[in-house]
């Protein structure tokens, strides 16, 4: 084991930047349709404008952010690397942008081409995401539980894939549509196998490490994100059974999951409440944030157990997505670009001073983007889910108002990270004609390499 | 008995809890407070790089005959942070609460993600390759505080 070891690649800034800049854009879009079709919409899981949100949600915003950041967060996390990032990373992006938007026209439009088309690129994205990072993942030697929950993570996000393209494909008349069965399997894959997984191993280490709190108690970690994987490789077992067998796997499966989740919920805000680092931290909040909008979907998940509501898995959803799911990549988002503006700063600032050149003094973090800002990013993003949860159940009157506030929280965040990007470019411009070659953080300068 | 790995990051872990004091007292402009208990924390960090730097990085460089990669990384990490540390020491004489509260947020990331890539990978590689871990690890505790 360990036959060799390296820290160093962090991969260019534009390499999860472009990820980073285009994400919001896809949760403006989101939200135009819902100030405009708010109430058809919300009419039903399977409305059209639905389809066309929820993907511009979850794969436009919160897998564009997990897929810029899984890139940065490899070599830190999981010492694992991507050869030749820019190009792969651009690949991807080219790829995935045009896929997505596709698709939610796809769902709009209801054209046989365009799922074809849609589901071709986003396959293409995908499967060089999982090729690259899984194969510095399974390379990697990182002792870390997070690298074998990222490994785990990449897992789910293939079967979500796969379930996707076979759905559309059965929306473009290609493939029967085995719907509603094979598209809550994919849904399962997604939101936990992919989304919640992935949160999760990097859970265990940012909560720990930034907010200062005891570790995850060890069977939260790398057994239950296994367990996890186990649980949904049985629904996707129950959907090849049929009558009750199939059932009372599925559902058993679906109580042990939600059992998981609610443990990891639990477990985070305790630790939380036991963090040694007291100092205000609107980050800290994100995750809060998050962790009770994970405990009230499952809430809303259990209580449909009982009583049949075509609303209750709507909520259920919702609140999982824009919950939880968006709250804590909303909050990691904020910290991690302006920590990386700060690092690829204090990168050109070593590079005059190698230069023999005068530096300038690095803006930290907070004067890229300033505390005030998470903190009223918190507060529309609390307002836009309530508003959210109430128009599920009075469109007629919430969807509007609920359009409005996410509209202000995707533009406000995007205008922030987007001028904090704008900032630093306009320093690098400033800076590079001074200097020879400006270094990633963390790579050796080529000049001393041979000096060992 | 104990590896390199444990060693280190309980390390770690003192130096998270005494940023964490230090920072609470600054926040509450506590400066009677704030700055012995910062400078008690810019001690330990400084022996714990004086710990890597004097003893673990030479002897994992002499072992494996990697000199110019993980261990200069490392290095230049530490160097970042001493920035950090130094400006850190400025806005405790400066009572300047604001400036200490931006310098810790940066400094806690910088510390962590590095002590990510030290706990996930340098310290288990050095348990595992190093022929040496009982000595290194009693040659460490021996560097001056």
């Amino acid at each position: 084991m360990y036959a060799g070891i390296s820290l160093q690649q962090a991969p260019p800034l534009s390499v999860p930047g472009r990820f980073f800049l285009t994400a919001p854009w896809f949760g403006v879009a989101a939200a135009l349709l819902l100030l405009f079709d708010g109430e058809a919409l919300l009419a039903s899981r399977w409305s059209p404008a639905m389809l066309a949100a929820t993907h511009g949600l979850a794969l436009g915003f919160i897998a564009t952010i997990m897929l810029g950041a899984t890139q940065q967060l490899l070599p830190v996390l999981a010492s694992a690397i991507i050869p030749r990032p820019r190009p792969v990373a651009t690949l991807i992006h080219l790829l995935w942008l045009p896929g997505v938007a596709l698709l939610m026209a796809a769902f709009l439009l209801l054209r046989p081409w365009l799922f074809h088309a849609a589901a071709t690129l986003l396959s293409a994205a995908l499967a060089i995401f999982i090729g690259t990072a899984g194969h510095a993942l399974y390379r990697s030697e990182s002792s870390s539980d997070s690298a074998a929950g990222m490994r785990l993570a990449l897992l789910g996000l293939l079967a979500a894939l796969t379930c996707g393209v076979l759905l559309a494909f059965g929306l473009a008349g290609t493939l029967p549509l085995w719907r509603p069965r094979l598209t809550n399997l994919h849904l399962a894959f997604g939101l936990i196998g992919w989304i919640a997984l992935l949160l999760m191993a990097v859970a265990w280490q940012v909560v720990p490490m930034f907010q200062i709190t005891p570790p995850y108690p060890a069977p939260l970690r790398v057994r239950a994100a296994r367990g996890l994987l186990l649980l949904l490789a049985g629904k996707a077992l129950a959907l090849g059974l049929s009558g009750t067998a199939a059932v009372v796997l599925d559902q058993g499966c679906n109580i042990a999951l939600a059992g998981l989740l609610a443990a990891f919920a639990i477990a985070t805000l305790r630790l939380q409440r036991q963090a040694r680092r007291k100092v205000r931290d609107s980050h800290r909040d994100f995750w809060r944030l998050g962790m009770v909008g994970l405990l009230l979907s499952i809430l809303c998940w259990a209580v449909s157990l009982v009583f049949s509501h075509p609303v209750l898995p709507l909520l259920t959803a919702t609140l999982f997505l824009l919950g939880f799911a968006l709250a804590v990549i909303t909050g990691m988002l904020l910290k991690i670009v302006a920590f990386l503006l700060w690092l690829h700063l204090q990168s050109l600032r070593d590079a005059l001073l190698q230069a023999g050149k005068e530096a300038f003094s690095v803006p930290k973090m907070n004067a890229m983007i300033p505390s005030r800002h998470g903190e009223w990013l918190l507060r529309i993003l609390i307002a836009a889910q309530i508003a959210t949860v109430v128009a599920v159940l009075a469109p007629r009157f919430m969807a509007i108002p609920a359009a409005l506030l996410w509209l202000l929280h995707f533009g406000y965040l995007g205008s922030i990270t987007g001028y904090a990007m704008y900032r630093y470019h306009r320093i690098r411009v400033r800076v590079e004609p001074h200097v020879a070659a400006i270094h990633a953080p963390g790579t050796r300068p080529r000049t001393t390499a041979s000096g060992g | 008995m104990t590896t390199i790995t444990n060693f280190m990051t309980d390390d770690h872990r003192r130096c998270d809890d005494l940023l964490a004091t230090a920072e609470q007292h600054a926040q509450q402009e506590d400066w009677a407070a704030a700055a012995p208990a910062t400078l008690t924390f810019i001690d330990a960090i400084e022996h714990h790089f004086q710990m890597e730097e004097q003893v673990l990085f030479p002897e994992f460089e002499r072992q494996t005959g990697m000199n110019g990669g993980p261990t200069y990384v490392m290095r230049e990490e530490h160097r970042q942070m001493r920035d950090l540390i130094a400006q850190l020491r400025a806005a405790t004489d400066a009572h300047n609460r604001d400036d200490y509260l931006d310098t810790t947020e940066t400094l806690l990331i910088m510390i962590q993600q590095h002590n990510m890539k030290e706990e996930g990978m340098l310290y288990p590689f050095t348990d595992e390759r190093l022929s040496n871990v009982a000595e290194v690890i009693g040659a460490m505790g021996q560097v001056a505080a």
